[in-house]
Parts: structure tokens; C-alpha cells; sequence
């Protein structure tokens, strides 16, 4: 997608020009409205001066990356303990050779603890941020025929002397059916509880609230999968021709403790028979790059694995590969 | 005013009065422009040539809002509902291979470029109706078109590909069809294309940074009366219209489903309406039955039941 003919600032200024709000309020409306986050650059100095003072170049308005006053960060220096204006003598006098506690310590405070250090860190999601929503849109996308003609088609079969019994459509990547999201809760996925929380919700804004159906399983679906509570799971077959999204390590992750147990490579394959037997072309993300998964395993399923490195391209080839 | 308004709904039905719809009209004929913010959105978007991406709960003026600003600014209208089997070339043009594979068979097939049908932004792109186009809207060919309003419906139901397919044309005003020829539309006759969406699904950033977006709100009591005024015209009962505004808050207050939003203004005129016909006051026994067939619906809710 090209970055050109995006809303840029030549649009706000063209609007501001044209509309020639009479005050700032109205202004930054038009910018929010292009959502361009637009502040005021003097609005400090407009609580400070008299309106009729002011002059006309008060108007300009600026990108918020721009240097601005930062009354937070001075809010924060001052709930900080003062430090002493003279160099502690620890730091002019010659090292000390015993191991008693310095004087000095005990005249200092400890380090302020500003609101930030206390807020629980936010989540980073395993897939890059910008990528996203491409990635998790092409792996649950399928080919369905579109409304075209495959021209090419006709004409190729037409070039070779053959009457044409049926008319060819040309097929397009949609999203129309709904995603069967299975979610591995086994012991060996334990780390990724966050990053299963984080792709369910993904997906449902990315697809809808109603084509995204979740269903939670340990080992393998076929020992049960559901929504609901463990006792409420059945063993899990799909409708054929579903769209099948796992999120899973297909047996490969190790758990935390050697007791608990772990869907083995048979189960995985026995699953991935039913899958093929039910024409479902299963996707799964996965915490692990493909190299670790046996060629059995690489053969049933799309792996594709969230991490940095992955791209919606790269991802539009490997299920395109297997629905061709 | 605080700013120069090329489009204000107050001034044009000041300067026709006759024009002003009244009570009696199509309900899409009538829209209350009591938000500013909406207004300045649409001058925004006019200045500026970007296409307005209009979000909101149901019932709050999303689709009708384009046919109604056409309507004052006596341009143009053309739609087009968007579905997950909308394609993305769709609402540029339509090629009829069928037509023209059927017309091979009796050996008279015409000049490729007569297969093309136009979509919704070919016409809107137009400064004067082609045969075909023509033909289809009723129009004389070769007259010259002024500017026209689009509006592209619930475009969140769409597969990505369709908002992505639009940058290019909804950037430039111009497309290529694929024999070659160009659609462009004329500098000073741009269209103006409203987008609305449910907010289902998001929507790509790409297409987000090219638009204009607003948010319409829910609507408040105020609104509800000012609407109904303005749709039921003599028959406008101030006391009926706000007590019936009031159940239906409670009612969407009261929507226990996540992202439900309960009933809309066409609901509210419908209440309204059978009340004023059937002669039924809010409160009367047969209110209740009416209040639930009407509004409450299968919404639940905990007030308005």
C-alpha cells in the first residue's frame, strides 16, 4: 500500500484556509476530524495573556511531536526528594580501605518511585505491531470464487481447440466464512496464555465478533475441545471444507513440570488425518519456527510461526500454497 | 458561526424554504442536522476532497445522512450496499463476460469496451453520462453532469481487499478501466463519498489515514423530539414524542448484550406513528404492549421492560 494521498498536513492547511475557523477551538476540531493530533502551541500562553494582546501569529498550531512545555515531567521533579547542592564528600575524598557503611548513606533518601514504575508493564504481542493485522487476516482468509470470469482460462482451453463445458471463475481471498479458532491450553503453552488472549481478540476485531468461534482444548481437539468448562468438552471435529485456525505448539512445547503431559506426534497426526479427511486446510500459529516441527507434522499443517520476522507476504504464500 | 460554512443545512433551507421537507415526507427525505460536529465534518470533507468515514450505533442517520446532503446541495446521489460478495472492481465497473461469451456463440459480438457497466464511482467520476449510464439512470446522454454525492454502506462487511482497492481512485479521482480507457472526474465537480461503517471489523490504517472520520452519537432525547418534529409535522405531539424518547433511553440503557445498542429513530417514529394512529397514550395498558412490539423487541433490557 502506498503512503500517497494519505491525509497529510497540506489538507489541514487547505481546510483551515478555506473554513478560516475564528478560534482555536474550531481549529482543532478540523485537525482531529483528519486525525491529525494537532495541539495548540500556545495554550499556556493564551491562559497567561489577555486575549486582545495576542498576536495573530498565536494562531499557528503544530504536530504534537514537536517540543512542548512538559508540566508532568515537572510535576514529577518536584514530588522527587531535593538532592544536596554540594558534591558528597564520597565522591572527592580518596577511597575509603575498610567496610563500614559510609556516613553519607545514611543522610540520603531512596529514590523516588514515580506512577510509571508502579504500572504493570503493557503487553507486546509476539507479532510485529504494524504486521498484525495483515498476518492473522491472510492466515484466516480462503480462496472463493469470485464474481469474474477467468478469461485467461477460457481462452487458453478455447486456444487449444476444446469446447469449454463449464465457465471458469477467477477466485479471490474472503474472509465470508467463519474462523474456528482453537485455543491450546495444554501445560507446554502455558507461557503464551497472554498471546492466545491477545490473538482471539485480534481476530474478532479483524473478522467479526460473530465469524470468529473459540474453543479451548489440552493435548490435542480430539480428546476434547469447547468453550466452556473441561467437564463440557467433546472431541472436537470440524464441518468440512472449515476454516481452522490452531494456536498451538502441536505437542512441541515442553511443560513446565516432566509430569505433565503434552499432546505426543501420533495424536497430532492421527488430528491432522481427521483434518485432511474433512477437507480443512488447518493453519496453525505457533510460538516455534517450522524447522522444529517433524515433516510429518510440516506436511498437515501451515505452520506459521508469531514472531518478528513473519509477514503477511510470506503468510499469503504458505496458505495460498496449500488451498491451490 | 465559527468558521465559513459551504455547507449549511440552516442557510439552504433558509434561502428554499419550499425545498425543507415536512412532516408527511419519506422518512429519508428528513434528516435534523442538530450536530455540529457533523457539519463540520461534511465541510471538512468538501474542502479537503477526502472521503468521510461515518461510524455510529444503529439508527443514528449513518446511511440516511448521505441522500440528504445530496438532497441540499442539489447534487447527484448514487449507492451501493456493500455485502462480504461485493467485489472491490464492483463499484468501478462491471464486466458482463457472460453477455458477451453468449453473443460470440451467434457471431455477433460487439466492441469489447459496450460489456463495461458502470459502478456506483464510474458514474459519480462522470461529467457527462455515457450511453450505457445514461440508459441506466434515465438520464439524457450527452448532457453535463454536475458533482454527485456516493455512498458506499456497512463497507466494514467487506473483505479487505475492496477498502484497499478504493485508495487509488478515492486518492486521485481517477481509475483506469482495463481496456484502457480512463475515468476521471472533472477538478471542479469531485465527488463527495460518505463510507459508513457498523465497526464490526476494523478497518485498515491505510484507509483510515485517507478519510475523514466521524463518530455519530447516540441520540439523545433532544434529538428524539427535534426528529420527530420534524417528521410528523402537524401531528407533532410534544408530550407523547418525549415520554416515547424516554422509554426507548431507558430501553438502550438497559441492553445487557456487549457491543448491543437497542433501538433506533426509525423505531422511535414507528412507536410514535402507532401511537398517534391507533390513538394509544403512553402509559395506557395497550402502551405496553405497543412499547414492546415496537421498541423493546428482543433487545432485553432491564428499565424499559
Amino acid at each position: 500500500l502506498s503512503r500517497a494521498h494519505e491525509i497529510f498536513l497540506g489538507d489541514l492547511a487547505r481546510a483551515l484556509r478555506v473554513l478560516q475557523p475564528t478560534d482555536q477551538a474550531t481549529a482543532t476540531r478540523v485537525a482531529r476530524l483528519l486525525g491529525l493530533d494537532v495541539k495548540p502551541v500556545l495554550a499556556q500562553a493564551m491562559s497567561t495573556q489577555p486575549p486582545s494582546t495576542r498576536p495573530a501569529s498565536d494562531h499557528r498550531l503544530s504536530l504534537q511531536e514537536q517540543p512542548q512545555s512538559r508540566p508532568q515531567e515537572s510535576l514529577l521533579l518536584e514530588r522527587r526528594p531535593s538532592r544536596p547542592a554540594t558534591i558528597p564528600s564520597s565522591l572527592s575524598a580518596s577511597p575509603r580501605t575498610s567496610h563500614t557503611e559510609p556516613t553519607w548513606l545514611r543522610t540520603q533518601q531512596p529514590l523516588a518511585v514515580t506512577e510509571a514504575d508502579d504500572a504493570p508493564h503493557s503487553y507486546e504481542p509476539l507479532l510485529k505491531q504494524s504486521w498484525s493485522s495483515g498476518i492473522l487476516v491472510n492466515a484466516g482468509m480462503r480462496l472463493v470464487r469470485s464474481h469474474q470470469v477467468d478469461v485467461k482460462a477460457m481462452v487458453r482451453t478455447l486456444g487449444s481447440g476444446r469446447t469449454p463445458d463449464r465457465i471458469v471463475f477467477r477466485q479471490r481471498w474472503s474472509r465470508r466464512q467463519p474462523v474456528l479458532l482453537l485455543l491450546d491450553v495444554s501445560p507446554g503453552m502455558s507461557l503464551y496464555h497472554d498471546d492466545a488472549d491477545w490473538t482471539r481478540k485480534r481476530l474478532t476485531r479483524l473478522f467479526g465478533a460473530d465469524q470468529v468461534i473459540a474453543a479451548r482444548f489440552s493435548r490435542t481437539p480430539l480428546l476434547g475441545a469447547g468453550s466452556g468448562a473441561r467437564l463440557t468438552w467433546r472431541p472436537w471435529v470440524p464441518p468440512i471444507g472449515a476454516t481452522v485456525l490452531l494456536f498451538s505448539d502441536l505437542g512441541q512445547g515442553k511443560p513446565p513440570f516432566g509430569r505433565m503431559e503434552t499432546g505426543s506426534l501420533a495424536e497430532w497426526l492421527e488430528f491432522g488425518e481427521l483434518l485432511n479427511r474433512r477437507r480443512v486446510n488447518p493453519v496453525c500459529l505457533t510460538p516455534y519456527r517450522p524447522g522444529r516441527f517433524p515433516e510429518s507434522i510440516r506436511r498437515r499443517f501451515v505452520i506459521i510461526q508469531l514472531g518478528r520476522r513473519t509477514t503477511p507476504k510470506k503468510v499469503r504464500e504458505l496458505v495460498g500454497r496449500r488451498e491451490r | 458561526v465559527a468558521y465559513t460554512k459551504f455547507f449549511s443545512p440552516e442557510e439552504i433551507d433558509r434561502a428554499a424554504p419550499g425545498n425543507v421537507p415536512r412532516g408527511g415526507d419519506k422518512d429519508r427525505d428528513v434528516y435534523v442536522f442538530d450536530n455540529d460536529e457533523l457539519i463540520l465534518a461534511v465541510n471538512v470533507a468538501l474542502v479537503t476532497r477526502r472521503p468521510m468515514l461515518v461510524y455510529g450505533p444503529p439508527g443514528s442517520g449513518k446511511s440516511t445522512l448521505a441522500a440528504n446532503v445530496a438532497r441540499r446541495l442539489g447534487w447527484r446521489y448514487y449507492s451501493e450496499v456493500i455485502t462480504a460478495r461485493t467485489e472491490p472492481e464492483e463499484l468501478l465497473w462491471k464486466f458482463d463476460a457472460l453477455q458477451q461469451l453468449s453473443d460470440a456463440r451467434g457471431s455477433h459480438v460487439k466492441a469489447a469496451d459496450s460489456y463495461y457497466q458502470p459502478g456506483v464511482l464510474w458514474k459519480a467520476f462522470a461529467s457527462s453520462p455515457d450511453a450505457k449510464s445514461a440508459e441506466f439512470d434515465g438520464e439524457q446522454s450527452g448532457a453535463s453532469l454536475g458533482a454527485a454525492v456516493v455512498l458506499l454502506d456497512e463497507i466494514d462487511k467487506a473483505d479487505p481487499d475492496l477498502p484497499n482497492s478504493l485508495l487509488g481512485p478515492l486518492g486521485e479521482w481517477r481509475f483506469k478501466l482495463p481496456d484502457g480507457r480512463v475515468v476521471e472526474a472533472a477538478p471542479n465537480r469531485i465527488p463527495l463519498v460518505f463510507i459508513t461503517s457498523n465497526d464490526e471489523r476494523d478497518l485498515s490504517g491505510p484507509f483510515l489515514r485517507r478519510c475523514v472520520v466521524v463518530t455519530l452519537p447516540q441520540p439523545t432525547r433532544e434529538h428524539l423530539v427535534t426528529v420527530a418534529k420534524a417528521h410528523l409535522g402537524e401531528d407533532f405531539d410534544a408530550e407523547a414524542a418525549t415520554a416515547v424518547a424516554d422509554q426507548l433511553i431507558a430501553i438502550r440503557r438497559g441492553v445487557a448484550e456487549p457491543g448491543g445498542h437497542g433501538p433506533g429513530t426509525a423505531e422511535y417514529l414507528d412507536a410514535l406513528r402507532a401511537c398517534r394512529e391507533l390513538e394509544i397514550s403512553v402509559g395506557s395498558p395497550e402502551w405496553k404492549l405497543l412499547s414492546s412490539a415496537t421498541l423493546l423487541k428482543r433487545y432485553g433490557g432491564g428499565e424499559g421492560r
